[in-house]
């Protein structure tokens, strides 16, 4: 325990995320109940949904908070984070179990969603499990568990079923299929970016790096293309591509048009570049000479120093580029669907346009947790190939 | 001396830029006369809502308030934390500037919606929220940059904690904070542009309005001047940051 004041072990960190987690279940809206999925959301609070649910609610929280006083023990404060974790999946819980129930007592095409108070929950118990994995900083396996845990419930929560009748989930059911393409599509149009991204960035990170020449005009383009906004992009690419698809009918074949893929591609491609582009030059000049030297010592060949002495050090600040390009790309993508792109997006502007907030709901949680995702795992990679004598931050701005 | 005159000669470019910025999006006639030439089959060329320079002002102010709020909390934020009686809340403030900009824009502004509706207060709220976390970031990496000798130093000439904070910290750091000022203002030109979906209006509009109606002309007329201002404000925030760093 880092956070002592005096003799009273209080983690002022939990305190908060506990405070927040009082709040959810006497927030004016816990869920909300609305007449037809484009009506307006009538709130309301989890007593009235269930007082049984209120109280353990309540109960849990005062639990997690006798928990969180004596955090200084390792074992109460893998406790309060794993309470704390589970919470909101158990308000979701609740809202998918009483959804049946409220829905028909308001009408035919009644849709219950998740409200304030229920996202609140979800806010407290990131705050109590971020608060338990920094007293537990020395137990890999307990900090595991406290991710791992909530995840693996609200996983199990969405396979059940239990869920099926809140607003959301009948939207996805009603476009399964489709959901799972758009996921699929969403998946390659990003994993294409940013393939194309590194094919073309990590070159010209290399030649920047050789000449001031090339690095001036290089870095002077892939910053303006940063600076660009997305949609203006798209929209200055739709019409030069509507005309050379018009022009060369080869391409009109191919799928190459003002609108769909071929412009999203490009402008993914584009904004790829700078963290990409940036990263392989920046980790070209981290390599220290002497190191290269020391390796040309010891009789290395130019292609063992290349393998084993440059490539080690330079790629965690690459894969960072690429983390920070990739995370980017789940969200352009997502902006793509404006220009016939597909992908998530879809949903979102769909929802948007039908003013359907549980349908923008099905496209913007998936795109979010996509990126929480993408950003986890190249972290991971990055953390495997970090080789163990080289602790460069590969910290990245943008 | 010498970096003084650079300074002037980047101010003065970018003086030329904004005045012909600004020529070019009052020029209606003329973007008039080249859509219509470009597009002679286009029957409307100019998007109806209003006037370029309108666009422009409203994309302004959507930009001007939110990034102007997620200043005043970003820095504010940022300076709580590290100071003796917010530290316990560092590592949270930290943890959820760099979570929260793995959230792409579109999406925090799409979740907007539900919450707030339509409109421009939906979008000033989303892009209140992602633009606050790139300057609480650099304001904490800025002040936890002053290095803790120079802080004992004036400690010990007898300057109290709101002293050194207006006096070493803050100065030290204000180029850092700047940077963040620049990215966050930056990313929400362009999230300002997706805000039209939702009806913000600004220069999201006409793109919008293009790519629904397949109107090359919109397009061109949201996109250009979309790509300009962003550059521009870019170009400014930048100069001021390094003007600061000469400093």
């Amino acid at each position: 325990m880092k956070n002592t004041s005096g003799n009273l072990s209080v983690n002022m960190m939990a305190i908060l995320g506990i405070a927040i987690m009082f709040i959810s279940p006497i927030f004016p809206g816990f869920i909300s109940v609305s007449e037809t999925r484009i009506s307006e959301p009538i709130p309301v609070r989890l007593a009235t949904v269930s007082v049984v649910a209120f109280l353990a609610i309540v109960a849990t929280t005062f639990l997690t908070l006798i928990f969180s006083l004596y955090s200084r023990r390792n074992l109460l404060s893998f406790l309060m984070g794993i309470t704390g974790g589970l919470l909101p999946v158990a308000g979701f819980a609740v809202a998918g179990l009483s959804a049946g129930r409220l829905a028909e007592a308001t009408g035919p095409f009644a849709r219950v969603s998740p409200s304030s108070g229920l996202w609140l929950a979800v806010l407290a118990g990131y705050v109590i499990v971020f608060a338990a994995m920094r007293t537990l900083e020395d137990n890999k396996i307990m900090r595991g568990l406290l991710v791992l845990v909530p995840v693996v419930a609200i996983t199990a929560l969405l396979l059940s079923g239990l869920l099926a009748d809140l607003s959301i989930m009948k939207e996805f059911a009603n476009r399964r299929e489709r959901f799972f393409s758009e996921f699929a599509r969403h998946m390659m149009i990003c994993a294409g970016a940013v393939g194309f991204g590194a094919i073309i960035g990590i070159p010209l990170g290399v030649f920047s790096n050789r000449s001031a020449r090339v690095e001036k005009p290089v870095f002077a383009f892939v910053n303006f293309i940063q600076t660009v906004p997305g949609v203006a992009l798209f929209g200055l690419l739709v019409a030069p591509l509507a005309y050379l698809s018009r022009a060369f009918p080869v391409l009109r074949q191919l799928g190459i048009g003002g609108i769909g893929w071929a412009p999203a591609m490009i402008a993914l491609v584009l904004y790829s570049l700078l963290p990409i582009t940036r990263n392989t030059y920046a980790s070209l000049k981290a390599i220290p000479a002497d190191t290269v030297e020391a390796g040309v010592g010891m009789g290395m060949s130019k292609r063992q120093v290349l393998f084993r002495i440059e490539i080690p050090i330079s790629l965690p600040i690459v894969l960072a580029g690429v983390r920070t390009a990739a995370i980017q790309a789940v969200g352009n993508t997502a902006m793509a669907a404006i220009i016939g792109a597909g992908g998530l997006g879809v949903f979102i502007f769909q929802g948007l346009g039908q003013a359907a907030m549980d349908l923008v709901l099905l496209g913007a949680i998936p795109v979010v947790l996509l990126a929480l995702f993408v950003d986890g795992l190249i972290q991971l990679l990055i953390g495997i190939v970090t080789p163990r004598g080289v602790l460069e931050k590969t910290d990245d701005k943008t | 001396m010498a970096k003084k005159t650079i300074s002037r000669k980047s101010w003065i470019a970018l003086a030329v830029f904004a005045g012909a910025f600004l020529l070019l999006i009052s020029s209606t006639g003329l973007w008039e006369t080249v859509l219509s030439f470009i597009f002679p089959t286009t029957r409307q060329v100019l998007h109806p809502r209003g006037t370029l320079l309108r666009l422009v002002g409203e994309h302004l102010w959507l930009v001007f308030v939110s990034s102007g709020l997620a200043t005043i909390f970003g820095v504010g934020i940022g300076i709580v934390v590290t100071r003796p009686f917010g530290k316990q809340y560092l590592p949270l403030a930290t943890n959820m500037s760099s979570l929260g900009q793995t959230f792409p824009p579109v999406a925090v502004l799409a979740l907007a919606v539900p919450a707030l509706g339509f409109g421009f207060r939906p979008t000033v709220v989303a892009l209140f929220l992602y633009g606050i976390l790139p300057i609480i970031r650099n304001t904490i990496a800025g002040i936890q940059s002053v290095s803790s000798e120079v802080k004992e130093a004036a400690f010990g000439t007898g300057m109290s904690q709101l002293q050194v904070l207006a006096k070493i910290e803050l100065p030290l750091s204000l180029r850092v904070i700047m940077s963040g000022i620049r990215i966050s203002a930056v990313i929400n030109i362009g999230t300002a542009t997706v805000g039209a979906t939702i009806g913000a209006g600004g220069l999201g509009s006409p793109i919008i309005a293009g790519l629904v109606g397949e109107n090359p002309a919109f397009l061109l007329q949201g996109a250009i001047p979309a790509a300009l201002l962003a550059f521009l404000i870019d170009s400014f925030l930048g100069n001021i940051e390094k003007s600061l760093s000469a400093a």
